[in-house]
């Protein structure tokens, strides 16, 4: 039998009907993004899984999303939502369990009480030290996700949320943005679809590339150092998700956007746009999330986030978004 | 090569109306040709032109690629060589870089630079093309920044830095409506008062509508001439004795330092040095402007002032058309207009007309000497290029 390790979940800001619901740039996809990641913060190491295990309607991305998240190849196992999908996966798990370590990453649960998760990740592993399967008793989906999580030590459950603090934005026209058929134009530059899925490391896992001769940190990775301009000895080495600060701030007026961000701004209105310093000369620019505009000042500490970025080309791109830390500075002026 | 150091001479210089026009750019670049060889004071013919460039971004669908037979066309120089020259907002500058080259190489005694842009022919929506193109795409375009969001990420460290910036961004606006008012050819030429940039419409914070350059139409011609020949157009070439260019990372995010262009400061130094010239022997700037941060930023690149002195030196009015360092005496970017490729060309007129005494209404009393600036992008080129009257 498959032991269970490790649980994470994510509970993210929205509420509807007094439940938690994510927000018009995420998705199932970006809340189970977030979930798995909780999953890293209880784990240094986070051997590969060979499966991931579905349960929820999840987007196209994941036949190759979870790979591009995780960094390696995975098979992707889907299950029906609800309880028979649960209950199915736990006894593929059980079945499969000395065929390697697997993930079960369950969203959007259906009979969630208010304030919990809608996306939960659990990490089953086939050899010593695992807790086991405990008894389930629970009631639906999320009593059995209790109980999964009830079987873990707390330190080995990272929960993760999204701060609730902003109201829901005006439904329809959020809904509209978020439904709006995935065609995508770009009236000038864009980047094609080969050339997201090129920056994936860095632009999802954050991975950029040190040097063996120099020492520096090229990132975005290149496959040469920025620095001495060599291509051999350069290492994988990936940012903090959480902690960058923010040295520029700026907030896009209405009719400042590319086009690819037009119906977001008609949704949803302005937003912010910071330049976050991860570590000394390593930057990335990043659009806010979760917070009004002007919130997030110079100096603050931001964490980043796996969100809906645009359709385009027929699909969601994702990337990552800052979002405020709870224990963030207030910035002195508004910027 | 050249006469006295000097590396080449305008001998003739025409420009068009700059705004929203009618006209095509076919007609704007035979209408800035012909302005070029019409100023030539003892004429030139045009069988004398050896060699063309042309500076452009595109035509926003029109012509995208061989633009250079357009500018043949309507230059009545079918058959000549020209190369299309692409480095964004500092392409006329690169193009004037290239024309004194092919001088100085010897391939031809008249040479033909003229720059282009048709931008506002586009729908609504397809007409921000232009503030997007440029830059990095993979990573700012990405995070949802146009041109705009970038000089806003740069102008929010900058007014961090120096909290009184905010009035000097504000002064390098009204400064340059108010020289704009002065120039028949500018985009804009209505003078505005602070609080109408402090009140403008949110385009990045901290900068708002007033901050920003238009997207205009236009062209501008330069007609070249080695140094030695050039008194056989005219008694009054304005020579071109110092030329820089350089280059940056094309993302700021990944520059060390948000308010230092190094391709501007690179650009700078080799123009000095090449014209073996003091600072203090310019006697006036067309410096980039296509944010009013980008005045600042240009003042203490081009090492004028020190990091942070371009705030105290523009609320001082010393930039200003009676100034001691008049700055954008045309209206710059910010008031005169910008259309891309031209710019850099257009930079170039302005100086020929004031270092012969010839722009009326907004000439800089005495001026003998001058510096044009030119800025590609958020600051992966530039070029800077020092100019004197003989």
């Amino acid at each position: 039998m498959a032991g269970l390790e490790r649980g994470a979940v994510y509970v993210p800001g929205f509420r509807r009907d007094g439940r938690a619901v994510g927000g018009p740039d995420e998705d199932a996809f970006t809340m189970a993004a977030t979930a798995l990641e909780g999953l890293a913060t209880v784990s240094a190491r986070l051997p590969p899984p060979i499966s991931v295990h579905l349960v929820g309607t999840f987007p196209p991305v994941v036949e190759w999303g979870f790979a591009a998240l995780l960094g390696h190849p995975v098979g992707v196992v889907p299950h029906p939502p609800g309880i028979a999908g649960l209950r199915e996966t736990l006894a593929a798990l059980s079945a499969a369990g000395a065929s390697g370590p697997a993930l079960l990453v369950a969203v959007d649960l259906p009979d969630r009480p208010e304030g919990g998760p809608s996306a939960v990740a659990l990490r089953f592993g086939s050899t010593g030290g695992s807790a086991g399967i405990p008894p389930l008793s629970g009631q639906g989906v999320a009593g059995v996700v209790r109980d999964l999580l009830r079987g873990l030590p707390s330190s080995a459950v990272a929960e993760s949320t999204t701060p609730v603090r902003l109201a829901p934005p005006a439904e329809a026209r959020a809904r509209a943005w978020v439904e709006a058929p995935l065609g995508g134009l770009s009236e000038g530059a864009y980047v094609p679809r080969a050339r997201y899925l090129e920056n994936l490391p860095s632009r999802w896992r954050l991975e950029g590339q040190r040097c063996g001769r120099c020492g520096s940190l090229t990132f975005p990775a290149r496959n040469r150092c920025r620095s001495c301009g060599i291509e051999e000895s350069l290492t994988v080495e990936t940012l903090p998700r959480d902690g960058a600060w923010v040295v520029a701030v700026t907030t896009i007026g209405k009719g400042g956007q590319p086009t690819e961000f037009d119906a977001q701004v008609d949704a949803l209105g302005e937003y912010s746009v910071v330049l976050a310093e991860f570590a000394p000369g390593v930057r990335l620019t990043l659009q806010v999330a979760d917070a009004a505009p002007g919130e997030i000042g110079i100096d603050a500490r931001i964490g980043t986030r796996l969100r809906r970025l645009y359709p385009m080309e027929g699909e969601w791109r994702y990337g990552r978004k800052a979002v405020p830390l709870p224990d963030s500075p207030v910035p002195s002026t508004g910027s | 090569m050249g006469t006295l150091g000097h590396r080449a001479a305008i001998v003739g210089a025409g420009h068009t109306r700059f705004g929203v026009l009618d006209a095509g750019p076919r007609t704007l670049l035979r209408n800035a040709v012909d302005g070029a060889f019409a100023s030539v004071d003892r004429g030139a013919e045009r069988r004398r032109v050896g060699e063309a460039f042309l500076a452009t971004l595109g035509f926003g669908g029109w012509q995208i690629g061989n633009a250079s037979a357009v500018l043949d066309e309507e230059a009545g120089l079918v058959g000549v060589p020209t190369t299309r020259v692409e480095n964004a907002c500092a392409s006329g500058g690169f193009a004037l870089r290239a024309g004194v080259r092919a001088l100085e190489e010897g391939r031809t005694d008249l040479v033909l630079v003229a720059g282009v842009e048709k931008m506002t022919d586009l729908r609504a929506p397809r007409r921000r093309y232009w503030l997007g193109v440029s830059g990095d795409t993979e990573w700012e375009r990405l995070a949802g920044l146009t041109f705009a969001g970038v000089y806003g990420l740069i102008a929010s460290d900058y007014v961090h830095r120096y909290p009184s910036a905010r009035d000097a961004l504000a002064e390098v606006a009204v400064k340059n409506h108010e020289n704009g008012s002065r120039n028949p050819n500018a985009h804009f030429q209505k003078r505005i008062l602070r609080e109408d940039v402090l009140r403008a419409t949110r385009v990045a914070d901290p900068l708002g509508l007033f901050d920003c350059c238009p997207v205009s139409d236009g062209a501008a011609a330069l007609l070249l001439a080695r140094a030695d020949r050039a008194r056989e157009f005219t008694d009054t070439p304005v020579y071109i004795d110092g030329l820089g260019a350089g280059s940056d990372r094309l993302a700021v995010q990944e520059r060390p330092d948000l308010t230092r262009f190094t391709a501007t400061q690179r650009a700078a130094e080799e123009a000095f040095r090449d014209a073996e010239l003091a600072r203090d022997r310019i006697h006036l700037l067309e410096v980039h402007d296509c944010f009013t941060i980008a005045e600042l930023l240009a003042l203490e690149d081009l090492g004028f002032v020190g990091p942070g002195g371009a705030v105290d030196l523009t609320l001082s009015g010393a930039t200003r058309a009676g100034g001691r360092l008049p700055v954008n005496p045309d209206g710059g970017l910010k008031a005169k207009g910008h259309p891309i490729g031209a710019t850099g060309v257009s930079q170039a007129y302005e100086i020929f007309l004031q270092l012969r005494a010839a722009a009326g209404g907004r000439q800089v009393p005495g001026a003998e000497t001058a510096l044009a600036h030119n800025v590609g992008g958020a600051g992966a080129t530039a070029t800077v290029t020092l100019f004197s009257r003989g």
